[in-house]
């Protein structure tokens, strides 16, 4: 089994083993994650198709900086691409969901609490893809991927405030998808 | 655990769940991507303008000028030889053989019987020349340095005796021996006449079977006969010239060969062969002022010093020089280069003026100290050795060979600007010395200690 050097350098090469283990052992994790950015299957197999691509293209720009390098590197292509992806379908500038539309924002004591650990990983990518994309992408941006309001605003061309305001509400919006779930969950036990 | 919604615990249970997160991949993403990608060929590695396999190749070339460089000098540099390499040229049977004793002693050997008095009155002369070539070369040397002559004086006679074994074999001079109209012949006939029963006379003392030069002869003594045998044919040479095209300026030629001084006295027709061909006025006290030399007990009618006045050009120096580092940021280089040294030269008796041309290959190595660097840009301080030898020397049309060593230290001091890992320009002024001295008056015998500045460009590794 080849290791991350391994298979950089093997790609480098052009190698096509090489390029084959890259996909097979990311793909998976790479599909998740560009799903939770798109919210779409079938958008996100296009989008996996363009990371990987571009990914074989420009290998030889990889340097290697020890394990999880590889894995790091390809995070930020999917990323992009996946930015790119609802670019070109002018899905962020559709973020615009009115504050009175949210409904009422969850108490504080109804926020979300241990039972996230209870939900399984596809159940929680459902709920964060069926966020609007604005919201969405700024939660993954942020929360699940580390990016700072500042990089988010010159990402998606917006302002900072714009970008924390719409993280606020991402966050109402989640966590009141997660307490309906649990409640519903918890009624089908009851029953 | 706090249920607030600005905390992030469950934030953070969320980021978890979602990294270790996967999601089936369709099962014809692998192929759609196959056939998608580009057909990339191995990936190469970026050129730039020094790549690996390029450096490979720049440093075999350069290992092989090296090597062919320091060759030259190895090979050509018979200083320290006491087999003279004329053989190889020899098409006369009865000439020294390559690899029979050298020195048998100062004794000639010569069956003084089979030679005219006045043959041998001239060997007699020529046993002594020791003294007298020291006498004269001294005052080629007299207007640079005094401490310098008696070091240049074998140099001097080896060059001389060069000249002597190239002009002995010139087969030319049998052909144009040949070609001479003797009816066009109107000026000093009897001078032309002695200088052709002197060559033949000793021509035939050379070839006598019983006359074992490299038994009998030492080395000087060889070499001063071939002097005098070549000087006999270079006079009959210029005599030639002067009487076809009907030139009756016999003074500058004679002077600028400064040899072979004539008169219309048969018995001294021919003076001693140890005069070296250029020599500095006497006592001048100008440099560049160069005159024949006036060989004691000769009737020095018909050539008269002539005086030259000399304006050099600025040298021109290709080359390329390796660094090397040593330790730390010590770097120890070696290289090679080539020199042009031209320079104008004037009568002053009214000849027109010419040229004189010196081409140089060098040797130079040294150490080089970088004390300073920021990104690309680095100051240094060396110092430097350099061995150059005379590739190509003319004196107007005249072909002079010079194979002493030019000698030579230089310190430095410069800026480095590297646009890539190895490769970078620099300029840097530079103090140099000349230890040793030309035959030819040149800028360096003027000037031994001088101020440059190089531009370059400098290999790293």
């Amino acid at each position: 089994m080849m290791n991350e050097l391994e298979i950089s350098l093997g790609c480098k090469r052009g190698n096509p083993n090489a390029q084959r283990e890259l996909f097979d052992r990311y793909s998976a994790h790479l599909m998740a994650l560009i799903y939770r950015y798109v919210g779409d299957d079938d958008d996100a197999k296009d989008v996996l198709q363009d990371t990987y691509i571009k990914a074989y293209d420009s290998i030889d720009s990889f340097a290697w900086h020890g394990d999880g390098s590889l894995k790091a590197w390809l995070v930020r292509i999917a990323v992009n691409t996946s930015l790119n992806h609802l670019r070109s379908k002018k899905r962020l500038k559709a973020t615009s969901v009115p504050v009175e539309m949210l409904g009422d924002p969850p108490d504080d004591d109804e926020a979300p609490s241990s039972e996230v650990n209870n939900l399984d990983a596809s159940t929680i990518l459902e709920m964060i893809a069926e966020l609007p994309d604005g919201y969405r992408t700024v939660f993954n941006l942020y929360c699940l991927d580390g990016y700072s309001h500042q990089q988010i605003a010159e990402q998606l061309g917006i302002s900072e405030k714009s970008s924390s305001s719409q993280l606020a509400r991402a966050k109402v919006l989640l966590a009141r998808k997660i307490k309906r779930f649990i409640e519903e969950k918890d009624k089908t036990t009851t029953l | 655990m706090s249920n607030n919604i600005d905390n992030n615990n469950w934030i953070d249970a969320i980021k978890q769940k979602a990294d270790q997160a996967t999601r089936e991949v369709p099962a014809d993403a692998w192929e759609a991507i196959a056939k998608s990608m580009p057909k990339k060929t191995p990936a190469a590695p970026k050129r730039g303008i020094f790549t690996p396999r390029l450096w490979k190749v720049v440093a075999a070339a350069a290992a092989v000028a090296i090597v062919a460089t320091t060759g030259f000098f190895i090979i050509k540099d018979d200083d320290n030889n006491t087999q003279p390499n004329i053989i190889a040229k020899s098409s006369k049977p009865t000439l020294p053989k390559q690899g029979a004793p050298a020195n048998n002693g100062d004794s000639t050997g010569i069956d003084s019987t089979q030679i005219s008095p006045q043959v041998q009155a001239t060997l007699a002369q020529n046993k002594t020349t020791s003294s007298s070539q020291t006498k004269s070369t001294s005052t080629h040397a007299s207007s640079h340095s005094t401490s310098s002559v008696s070091k240049n004086n074998n140099n001097v006679n080896k060059d001389r005796n060069r000249i002597a074994e190239e002009e002995y074999f010139d087969n030319s001079f049998e052909e144009e021996m040949a070609e001479f109209d003797p009816d066009e012949y109107f000026y000093d006939l009897e001078t032309m006449q002695a200088l052709e029963e002197l060559y033949a006379e000793y021509d035939n003392a050379m070839n006598q079977e019983a006359m074992d030069p490299w038994k009998s002869y030492s080395d000087s003594t060889y070499h001063q006969h071939l002097a005098y045998d070549a000087n006999a044919r270079r006079l009959a040479r210029e005599k030639m010239s002067l009487h076809r095209n009907k030139k009756k300026e016999p003074t500058l030629l004679m002077a600028a060969y400064g040899n072979g001084l004539i008169s219309s006295d048969h018995d001294a027709t021919i003076n001693s062969s140890s005069q070296p061909m250029l020599a500095p006025a006497s006592g001048s006290n100008n440099p560049g002022m160069m005159m024949a030399p006036a060989a004691p007990g000769i009737n020095n009618t018909i050539a008269p010093p002539v005086n030259y006045n000399y304006h050099h050009h600025m040298p021109l120096t290709a080359g390329l020089t390796f660094n090397k580092r040593i330790v730390g940021n010590l770097y120890g280089n070696l290289g090679f280069n080539f020199t042009s040294m031209t320079s104008d030269v004037t009568p002053d008796n009214g000849a027109p003026e010419f040229k004189q041309k010196i081409m140089l290959v060098g040797l130079p190595f040294g150490v080089k100290w970088n004390f300073w660097r920021y990104r690309g840009l680095s100051t240094f301080v060396g110092a430097e050795g350099l061995m150059e030898r005379v590739v190509s020397a003319k004196f107007n049309d005249e072909s002079v060979t010079i194979k002493r060593l030019q000698w030579s230290v230089h310190a430095t001091a410069g800026l480095q600007y590297n646009f890539t890992k190895h490769v970078g320009i620099y300029v840097a002024p530079k103090l140099s010395h000349y230890i040793t001295t030309m035959p030819l008056n040149t800028i360096r015998n003027e000037h031994p200690l001088n101020f440059n500045l190089q531009l370059g460009i400098s290999i790293d590794y």
